[in-house]
């Protein structure tokens, strides 16, 4: 192994803390409550001794990666966010079956969402490290986080569905909207920040930010943008990757 | 009591302000300035005095709702910033300001986590 590649600098170096961090937090809680009070949910805390075991493979993936060996991260992130979403998803729909929170509940709305936004941040890392995938970071980012808008309101106008039409709680809503409220805001973020990577006209960006409103149409303005040229190659910023300034 | 909540918001509000120094230098992707290596140092030597005085209160009779959880904290309180500064010592590019800002979070959710436990 090459330790001066593990060691480089890049944005491996923050989700290596990131993972440690969660591997330590994850670990310590399930522990802590396996130990403690097994009898009230076991199901729950066995769930967070499973995220803290894949957030340790996590970090042995990143590592891995970051010296060039890609494969097992690019499994491992996968079924990362297949586990937080599953766990996220039924502790929603079925809350009966979880006795006390687990680490992946409601999607890690107990840690900020930040489990749910960990693997997609791996996985976005892990493409731009595939000289394959030459689209810039930007570009996939206003993808993903446009087609998480959308899945996001897909998710709220369910949770709605269950409270207004069906009268069975308001659980859905309560779930639903934090995560469409952040998805929002970050939707907003990495919309100016591909304004000004790809150079769109201001109508551009007036069309970009309102399709953020309507439900599904920020998908509609990517696939629009994508066929018409507005997501493609162009400088993203005048200093390149890895070069900064040290004065002030 | 008080004292040790007091000291837990100060080192909520300095890990912040480190936060919001190394996400400001990323943003214009400068160097890392080894003036935020002593903030981190000094960041850490609150979170050492806080764990001293938290152990101290423990170990004189106070009882927290949930013991082990507030020694979990206490404990890890004080390993994530030398941790952080370890891992990115031969490294002062933008990327190692996102490691030390991320570690300043941490450590202020652990801090006040504390709060909410003790």
């Amino acid at each position: 192994m090459d330790d001066q590649n593990a060691t480089r600098s890049g944005g491996h170096q923050v989700l290596l803390l990131l993972y440690a961090l969660f591997t330590l937090a994850a670990g310590a809680r399930s522990l802590v409550q396996l130990a403690t009070q097994a009898d009230e949910a076991p199901l729950a805390y066995v769930l967070s001794l499973l995220a803290a075991i894949t957030y340790a493979l996590g970090w042995w993936a990143i590592r891995r990666a970051s010296e060039g060996y890609t494969t097992f991260a690019s499994r491992m992130l996968w079924i990362e966010l297949a586990g937080v979403l599953t766990v996220g998803t039924l502790s929603v729909v079925r809350p009966e079956w979880f006795s006390d929170a687990t680490v992946w509940s409601d999607f890690g709305i107990g840690y900020g969402f930040v489990p749910v936004a960990l693997p997609v941040a791996g996985l976005l890392w892990l493409r731009a490290q595939d000289p394959a995938h030459s689209e810039s970071a930007v570009v996939t980012a206003f993808r993903v986080v446009a087609f998480a808008e959308a899945v996001s309101w897909f998710g709220l106008l369910i949770g709605m569905f269950f409270k207004y039409v069906v009268d069975a709680g308001e659980r859905g809503v309560e779930v639903f909207g934090p995560i469409h409220g952040t998805v929002f805001l970050a939707y907003l973020v990495v919309t100016l920040i591909t304004w000004r990577a790809q150079r769109w006209s201001l109508p551009v960006l007036a069309l970009a930010l309102i399709a953020s409103i309507p439900p599904f149409c920020t998908v509609l303005f990517e696939e629009w943008a994508r066929r018409t040229g507005r997501l493609g190659h162009r400088p993203e910023t005048p200093v390149r990757r890895g070069e900064f300034t040290s004065t002030p | 009591m008080a004292a040790l909540d007091q000291i837990s918001w100060v080192v909520v509000g300095y890990a912040v302000l480190i936060a919001l120094v190394a996400a400001y230098s990323a943003y214009r992707w400068r160097e890392r300035p080894p003036w935020l290596d002593s903030m981190a140092w000094m960041l850490e030597a609150l979170l050492a005095l806080r764990a001293v005085a938290g152990l101290g209160v423990l170990l004189s009779g106070t009882k927290p709702d949930d013991y082990a959880t507030h020694v979990g904290y206490l404990l890890s309180s004080v390993c994530v910033m030398p941790l952080a500064l370890r891992s990115v010592q031969d490294d002062t590019g933008p990327w190692s300001l996102g490691v030390i800002g991320v570690a300043a979070i941490a450590v202020a959710a652990i801090s006040v986590r504390m709060v909410m436990t003790l």
